[in-house]
């Protein structure tokens, strides 16, 4: 037990995102931010119902492909407490089996219900089972890579299956996939009524098969049938430009397990063009690793503690940086919104702790658990909220988020007229106005 | 195995309550508890929850927040599986509502009399039944409830939870606490709990048409039969030549007390037939007895006259022994079997379906009345009842 106890807390400590937030984490058969409605994963991470006003739920990504995920520990006799507490869990089923005048469901599905119920008496929407099918789908997105056809999908308001956004240069393009096309069947099969996640797992496939779409598109009247090839496809998580005034900006998209590392080339390129000072925008991103949380701070810290947790015993550990982040002297601002949420968060109150930083924007998510995966004997996947986090100067940030060091609210009319007076407001920082 | 199980367990066959927008869902169970040692754990059963286990271990193990006691983790479980059914009336009930749904549908329990509210300060002000063991002890009205068995009343407590305390086997003692207007001190009175009847029945001659018998039956209770008799006998008595029976917002109760119902104005006659799942139909019949054989019977539905109610409506009606006026009812055409599980919470589990003697399912379309009268909320609020009245109208036309 202290063996299994000793390798989760080493492994795999993924930090599940915001229960409620703007955009979901890598939904769908391309990368990035899915902003729609969403119902799926919610019912695969949560026993709370959502906030209606959210819009979707973020799934956090799955344990990091580089780390086993724990297998948890195989089914043993329970404690005679447990075994009586239980009695009455099988007079019911036995009573079901025998005299229920419909039919019962699958065995399976009743026991995954069972579990869910039992999850639901915690009263913590990040604890949660996540059924195999997702759970495949949401550890490939949180490895950085999948083999598919390169697209951000969604179900739109009219619950179809919509093109967000073709990746640039990646099969569904080439093949002539556009944005705001509807995909109304697979291979032939209609997918009317799918999740986001059916779509995906039936979208996805080796690379080098193909798979045909048939597409509702405005404008035509026929559906087109088009075919395309499955490639292996890389997820952008980093973007990054040299604003005016040799400000340097870069994003980042979440915490999966490529985030530190692109991160890191990505900076190293940018840094090489001597800006005066350095943006990185955590806006609306949901949170993943938490050891990608600690990597990419590291990256703009000198030595000292970038976060520490703690567990239901107390026992926790302290995430240090070392003495030889590549960004640890550069004028730096971290751009913040209520998307921002857990890993996100950790950084952000790193750099603001420390000194390191200032937070522009408005007050973050605030998600101060982390979640430990464990991959189930069927496949599904547990996500148990073992820890709180603590920044280095020992704030809790659960429901309260990080407040900015400058607050500067986006409005609705702000996106709609391509303003960024976030942005903006970091870029006057920086050049001392 | 599993035939001997279900066998052992049946207690009574019950037609489930249905109260719209409420979670409360059927009858009782006869206290028959099912011993644990009864209970064998089948191999593949086991085996497919072991993912089950998986989770139910690593939780205890890990999880940060406070956790449930296991018994609400399990009754998490039971409620969890029970969905995958989507049927709203096989439902687990735990131990402190299934007493209270048992006392319902007894039509008594064991208690002091009191009948209690809470005040805008939120205390909890008591009202003593006339002839109740609490008004001989010395309970008045208005007293306030500050502690039973020296177990203070919070604000927090429900009413459920406040019953559960004062609620008990008929003979045992309880003492409560109350405050008094005038008085310093704390009263304290120790009461011996008795009898408490809720009958199910309301009734009386009609003020502007004594010559009919008025009878409400709100539920299906063990003694909803005996109190319909008793009822009907005391209206012909006073001069009732016709008798109209209320079943509107009746949501049902005992399959029993509906045949019970029906045998008061029906004789040898079918009330419903049952079909469980793979076994012979079953065919109920009246009981001998019945006080009102022959007088004139209206009844009236509502769109909430469900279940028990409807087998009674349906029987009556299919035997031409009543016309029913009022609106469509609910339409629920399915029995629930109650059992009492081993730690006093109880499973209700949709056994079998039933039809009228003319052989109708209702699932879905209710029972549509001879004379359809509809009531508004405007005629709720008035104080209107056009649906009585059309009643009572359909016979001073014939006469």
């Amino acid at each position: 037990m202290d063996f299994v106890k000793g390798i989760a807390k080493l492994l795999a400590v993924a930090v599940l995102v915001a229960a409620v937030a703007v955009v979901a984490y890598l939904v769908g058969f391309g990368s990035g931010y899915y902003a729609a409605r969403l119902t799926a994963p919610v019912a695969a991470l949560q026993t709370a119902p959502l906030q209606p006003s959210s819009g979707a739920t973020p799934a956090a990504p799955a344990p990091s492909p580089t780390r086993s995920p724990t297998r948890a520990t195989p089914p043993a006799p329970t404690s005679n407490d447990d075994e009586e507490a239980f009695q009455v869990f099988w007079e019911a089923w036995k009573l079901l089996k025998d005299e229920y005048y419909g039919d019962l469901p699958d065995p399976q599905k009743m026991t995954r219900a069972a579990i869910r119920g039992v999850l639901g008496t915690l009263g913590d929407e990040n604890t949660g089972l996540i059924e195999p099918e997702i759970s495949k789908i949401l550890n490939e997105d949180a490895s950085g890579e999948f083999e598919g056809i390169g697209a951000t999908i969604r179900i739109n308001k009219d619950n179809k299956l919509e093109i967000v956004r073709p990746f640039a240069g990646q099969p569904a393009e080439k093949a002539g996939v556009k944005v705001g096309d509807v995909v109304i069947s697979v291979d032939g099969k209609s997918i009317a009524g799918f999740s986001v996640y059916e779509a995906v797992g039936v979208i996805r496939g080796p690379a080098g098969t193909t798979v045909k779409l048939t597409i509702v598109r405005a404008g035509e009247v026929q559906p087109l049938e088009i075919s395309v090839t499955r490639a292996k496809i890389t997820i952008p998580i980093v973007q990054s430009k040299l604003l005016d005034g040799d400000i340097a900006y870069i994003s980042l998209f979440d915490f999966s397990s490529p985030a530190s590392g692109q991160l890191e080339s990505e900076l190293g390129t940018l840094l090489a063009k001597k800006p005066k000072g350095l943006i990185l925008d955590l806006r609306d991103n949901p949170g993943g690793y938490l050891q990608q949380a600690i990597e990419v701070s590291d990256l703009f810290l000198g030595a000292g503690v970038i976060a520490s947790e703690k567990d239901k015993n107390g026992n926790g550990q302290t995430f240090r940086s070392g003495p030889n982040g590549i960004a640890q002297d550069i004028p730096l601002v971290v751009l913040v919104n209520g998307g921002s949420a857990s890993a996100s968060e950790i950084v952000a109150g790193a750099l603001q702790d420390r000194g390191r930083a200032k937070l522009i924007g408005e007050t973050t998510f605030g998600k101060g658990s982390v979640q430990l995966p464990h991959t189930l004997s069927d496949g599904s996947e547990l996500r148990v909220t073992i820890a709180h986090w603590f920044t280095p100067n020992g704030r809790q940030i659960q429901g309260t988020g990080l407040m900015p060091d400058i607050v500067v609210p986006l409005t609705e009319d702000d996106t709609s007229a391509n303003r960024d007076p976030q942005l903006d407001r970091a870029v006057q920082f920086l050049l001392g106005k | 195995m599993e035939k001997r199980f279900g066998r052992k367990t049946i207690a009574l066959v019950f037609l489930s309550i249905i109260v719209l927008a409420s979670a409360f869902g059927a009858g009782f169970g006869v206290a028959q508890v099912v011993p644990l040692s009864a209970l064998p754990i089948a191999r593949n059963d086991s085996a497919r929850l072991d993912t089950f286990w998986e989770v139910w271990r690593l939780v205890e193990r890990d999880f940060l927040g406070t956790l449930p006691s296991a018994q609400a983790r399990v009754y998490g479980a039971i409620h969890g599986s029970l969905t995958t059914l989507n049927d709203p009336y096989t439902v687990f009930v735990e131990p402190q509502s299934h007493q209270r749904e048992k006392e319902d549908l007894q039509g008594s329990f064991g208690g002091i009399g009191v009948t209690m509210r809470r005040n805008v300060q939120g205390d909890l002000v008591l009202s003593p039944m006339p002839d109740s063991p609490a008004i001989r002890t010395g309970v008045l009205e208005n007293d306030v409830l500050v502690a039973v068995d020296s177990k203070p009343i919070s604000a927090t407590l429900s009413f459920d939870d406040i019953a559960a305390l004062v609620r008990g086997k008929v003979g045992t003692k309880v003492t409560i606490s109350v405050r008094r207007s005038g008085s310093e001190a704390l009263l304290s009175f120790t009461i011996t709990r008795e009898i408490i009847n809720t009958p199910s029945v309301v009734y009386h001659i009609l003020d502007n048409a004594p010559q009919i018998g008025y009878i409400a039956l709100d539920r299906f209770t063990e003694r909803s039969g005996e109190e319909v008799q008793k009822a009907t006998q005391e209206l012909e008595q006073k001069g009732a030549r016709q008798i109209i029976l209320d079943l509107r917002d009746n949501g049902g109760g005992l399959l029993t007390a509906a045949i019970d119902v029906s045998s008061q104005f029906l004789s040898d006659s079918v009330v419903l037939y049952e079909q469980e799942k793979g076994k012979p139909e079953r065919t109920f019949r009246t009981k001998p007895g019945g006080v009102a054989l022959d007088m004139p019977l209206i009844i009236l539905v509502n769109h909430n006259t469900a279940s028990a109610s409807e087998i009674v409506a349906g029987a009556l009606r299919d035997n031409s022994r009543a016309i029913l006026i009022g609106d469509q009812t609910y339409g629920k055409g399915s029995v629930q079997h109650i059992y009492d599980l081993g730690d006093g919470s109880s499973l209700h589990v949709t056994a079998a379906e039933w039809f009228t003697p003319n052989r109708h399912q209702l699932t879905g379309h209710g029972l549509v009345p001879d004379v359809i009268v509809s009531r508004s909320n405007d005629d709720i609020a008035a104080g209107r009842d056009p649906q009585l009245d059309r009643a009572i109208a359909y016979w001073q036309g014939k006469s």
